[in-house]
């Protein structure tokens, strides 16, 4: 496997049984790639998607998706989740606040790119691998 | 659960864990019963095989989830032609995902492209405690 790959590419309805497929998806990537970080990529990409589907709810908009793509570098799994939504802004609601804290918390960076209104916002989730990346 | 399509795509060095926890999680948010779940994991090692024996560099799949049913729509299988049930493994003759699936059609289409659709099904519905 090439450095920089782009290893899995995942797009599920903005529903709670979107987010369970994704989580599992990533916690057997995890076990291919990753098994240190296994629960921290679990942690933070679930909330980074059910932040999304939340905004759909809220904001009831039908036919939503989430958009996941995972890239595998020599150093760092990064994890990309792209959806509706205005982002996690740094006040608000207080449940938007822990959001954001515990994704910056288990996550080693965390970057929220506000697209346009229609094209949503993308959190970008780095996990960096201490001891190199075990491939199979 | 309503009817959801969810679609994934992965690297074939990760192709087995990633694809089959995915379609696990999917089959069971479905209501299909645990023995199905089994056939669906195993269904979905057998395909990955069937991609690596073809060179495949990366597997796609389209499920199609209602209540108590799930298909499986593989498409990346199909870019080195067309797709045989009699690529993959076989006992006594009989190939593995038809033992495992309902129903297995190699002549579907998606996007244009040949692909293999899984259809798995359970009588009973999957009860959590």
């Amino acid at each position: 496997m090439k450095p920089q790959e782009n290893l899995v590419r995942i797009r599920v309805p903005a529903c709670d049984s979107g987010v369970v497929a994704v989580r599992q998806a990533l916690a057997g990537l995890c076990d291919a790639v990753a098994r240190q970080r296994a629960d921290d990529v679990r942690v933070a990409v679930t909330e980074a998607c059910d932040g999304v589907c939340r905004f759909a709810v809220l904001n009831t908009l039908a036919d939503q998706d989430i958009d996941v793509e995972a890239v595998l570098s020599d150093t760092a799994l990064t994890v990309i989740v792209r959806g509706a939504g205005a982002g996690l802004p740094t006040t608000g609601s207080t449940s938007r606040r822990v959001r954001a804290s515990l994704m910056g918390a288990v996550a080693d960076q965390m970057t929220v790119v506000p697209r346009t209104a229609k094209q949503g916002t993308e959190t970008r989730l780095t996990f960096f691998l201490d001891h190199g990346v075990p491939l199979r | 659960m309503e009817q959801l399509a969810l679609n994934v795509e992965a690297r074939l060095a990760v192709a087995d864990p990633v694809l089959g926890r995915f379609v696990a999680a999917v089959a069971m948010e479905a209501g299909l019963t645990v023995a199905r779940i089994d056939d669906v994991v195993l269904a979905i090692s057998t395909v990955v095989g069937m991609a690596r024996a073809r060179h495949v560099e990366s597997v796609a799949l389209t499920c199609a989830a209602a209540p108590r049913q799930l298909d499986m729509v593989i498409s990346a299988l199909a870019d080195h032609g067309p797709v045989a049930l009699g690529d993959g493994p076989a006992i006594n003759g009989v190939p593995v995902l038809q033992m495992l699936a309902d129903t297995v059609d190699a002549s579907a289409a998606k996007g244009g492209r040949p692909a293999l659709r899984l259809r798995f099904t359970s009588d009973e519905t999957f009860i959590t405690l």
